[in-house]
């Protein structure tokens, strides 16, 4: 290879030399941000950060075959403090894969199972008789919402007015009941599921509500490679375990961190040009495809998964490759295909997909 | 505050400020050349070729402000900086462990940056060469007569055109036969023959008044000839002035006065000796009258005195 022999910069180029200042200016230390109020948590978690990604996919392998894009897309959720909506067919380990992580990062953990006779009060909790001192007083049982993942097992089968109940718990992070206001614990995720082919006796999710999900999560088969793993894994003499890589405290840093991550205007302007284009406003794509477009809260959401995907892959900065990634489950519960596009067979991901080449 | 990546990207920007004006002046004295052989062609003086040459400067100026995206210079021959040097410009302000750890890399990165590379060594090189080939084009056209080579487009123009930039630029163009030097070129080989002929200032074939020693073989006065067959010349004191004159046979009676003590004074004998001062013409110099009136007054005085 040819070997250069120009100066770099701080150097000269044909007479063209530094003056004095400018030299002394390039021998200055670099005068850096000052970042002596910063916790030292953060400080210690940024520095571990690739290492917790590391170790928490580790664990999460012992237990669950491949689908790593799907373990690093719940992760993007949990770290943006956000939810996340897994579909997939039934068998394929969403639930596991939830229960799991749960273990890893040392949180409470509920399960749900929801169904068409699921009452709202079986979420939030309700008010119950105790008898105290011999008088019988009202008390608040908490309901399964109290947990920092709350799993939704098949939440298309719950009611509308059950599904409405978690709307503000998502939302607010909060449960009213009569009177009084209850504050969830922190961090707080509902983690739900659904199965996209029984559609008998299902309640599809409201916009509104699918919209506060962050993520719509597609859980693909697994390789054949991966289903050979899962067979040897769960028919042997021993159950996979798994051992806690953080907790609560150092998860509560790493939503911090996330949302510290820099991004670029150019990078910035890239996002809302992605979601301005899904609205059937002008001409192209959208207005040929779709009835509604993302809002406002998508943009946020894609910025937010943009900048937690950049801290799991070790990056302190936010590339446009990040936006692009993140645009398929960012955006796909959001779209609203019209009836021309359904009756195509296209989906919400072709439509992304064409937006995307546009953009 | 001294950011370093601010501080970083004047340096570059500086750098890419000569580079482009190292450039910029190539390709205006390619343009100049370009335009100057041109209008050479078309018999249009080669300086109004200046004007696209300074518009091409001025436009190159001004879309350099308004257009310089340092940043994106740099990125394109340094792609791994790409996004992280737009976001560390962009978040230079924040404060927070990423941004720090982010401008640490950039700043790493940045020192890593050659000046060379924003040198187009191939395009300067070609233009360079370019220039060179141009020069060469410009001087010849002005040493060799195009129209003999069989160029002259000037017919492609129309005349009104031509005397439009006459009138706009105050330069001299030459219409339909050639330009203004090859025509006073011509007039003066013209004059020559002539004057070989008559044996005159270059010398001639035909022995004339200001024949040779050898009759026949181009004496005479020109400018090969052999000065030192007139001898010295005369003086001659008048009025007790001294008077350098010199003959010139060859001018057919013309002498040449010298006055040693002041300016030299060309005159002519007129064969009328009294001829009186009032007679000579106005348009002599005024400041000649009273020397001349002088002169003729004491050749007056000399021949009355003789009689």
């Amino acid at each position: 290879m040819k070997k250069r022999t120009q100066t770099k910069i701080g150097g000269s180029i044909w007479g063209i030399r530094g003056t004095k200042e400018r030299r002394d200016t390039l021998k200055k230390p670099i005068s850096l941000v000052d970042i002596s109020n910063e916790k030292e948590d953060i400080k210690e978690i940024y520095h571990k950060m690739k290492d917790i990604h590391n170790e928490i996919l580790y664990e999460m392998k012992r237990v669950i075959a491949g689908q790593e894009e799907v373990i690093e897309q719940i992760l993007i959720a949990i770290f943006t403090r956000n939810h996340a909506l897994l579909e997939g067919f039934p068998g394929l380990g969403k639930t596991l894969m939830i229960s799991t992580l749960s273990g890893i990062i040392d949180l409470n953990f509920k399960r749900v199972q929801c169904t068409p006779d699921l009452m709202p009060s079986d979420i939030t909790g309700t008010y119950v008789v105790e008898e105290r001192d011999g008088r019988k007083i009202f008390k608040f049982e908490k309901g399964p919402v109290f947990t920092n993942i709350l799993l939704a097992d098949e939440i298309n089968r719950a009611t509308p007015k059950t599904q409405s109940a978690l709307l503000e718990a998502m939302q607010e992070r909060q449960v009213s009941v009569g009177t009084s206001t209850y504050s969830l614990d922190k961090p707080f995720f509902v983690l739900a599921t659904q199965n996209p082919i029984e559609m008998e006796g299902t309640y599809p999710l409201p916009e509104a509500q699918i919209d506060r999900f962050l993520l719509k999560i597609l859980v693909d088969y697994p390789s054949m490679a991966e289903e050979d793993r899962i067979v040897d894994l769960y028919t042997g003499e021993t159950v996979p375990k798994t051992r806690k890589v953080i907790g609560k405290e150092k998860l509560l840093a790493i939503q911090e961190l996330t949302r510290k991550i820099p991004i670029a205007n150019e990078v910035k302007e890239y996002a809302l040009d992605i979601v301005t284009k899904t609205r059937p406003i002008t001409d192209g794509t959208a207005k040929k495809y779709l009835d509604y477009g993302a809002s406002p809260r998508a943009t946020i959401g894609l910025v937010l998964a943009a900048k937690a995907r950049a801290l799991i892959n070790g990056r302190n900065y936010v590339s446009k490759e990040d936006i692009r990634e993140m645009a398929y489950p960012v955006l796909r519960h959001r779209l609203i295909l019209n009836f021309e596009s359904e009756r195509k067979g296209i989906t919400t991901d072709d439509v992304i997909g064409e937006i995307l080449k546009e953009v | 505050m001294n950011d370093p990546i601010v501080s970083r990207l004047n340096e570059v920007k500086k750098l890419s400020w000569k580079i482009h004006a190292f450039c910029v002046i190539l390709n205006t004295i390619i343009v100049f050349l370009a335009f100057a052989i041109i209008l050479r062609f078309f018999g249009i003086p080669a300086i109004i070729a200046a004007c696209p040459a300074i518009v091409y400067l001025m436009i190159n100026v001004i879309y350099r402000i308004h257009r310089t995206n340092v940043i994106k210079s740099i990125v394109i021959r340094y792609p791994s900086l790409n996004e992280r040097l737009q976001t560390a410009y962009d978040n230079r302000n924040a404060r927070n462990i990423i941004v720090e750890s982010l401008i640490k890399d950039v700043s790493r990165r940045m020192d890593k940056i050659w000046y060379s590379s924003f040198l187009d060594t191939k395009e300067v090189m070609s233009r360079t060469i370019l220039t060179v080939i141009l020069v060469f084009i410009f001087l010849s056209i002005n040493f060799i007569n195009i129209e003999d080579l069989g160029f002259n487009f000037q017919g492609l123009i129309g005349r009104d055109f031509l005397d439009q930039i006459e009138n706009l630029t105050g330069f001299d163009i030459v219409h339909d036969n050639g330009f203004q030097w090859e025509k006073e070129e011509k007039f003066e080989s013209k004059n020559r023959v002539d004057e070989d002929k008559l044996g005159g200032k270059s010398g001639g074939e035909l022995p004339g008044i200001n024949e040779g020693p050898i009759p026949g073989f181009g004496g005479g006065a020109g400018e090969e000839s052999n000065p030192d067959i007139y001898g010295k010349a005369s003086s001659a004191k008048i009025a007790g002035r001294d008077i350098d004159m010199e003959v010139h046979p060859e001018y057919g009676g013309e002498i040449e006065i010298k006055d040693v003590e002041e300016e030299e004074i060309r005159g002519q004998f007129s064969r009328n000796l009294k001829g009186k001062s009032a007679e000579i013409p106005e348009q002599d110099p005024v400041w000649a009258r009273e020397l001349i009136r002088e002169y003729f007054q004491s050749l007056q005085n000399i021949l009355e005195e003789e009689e």
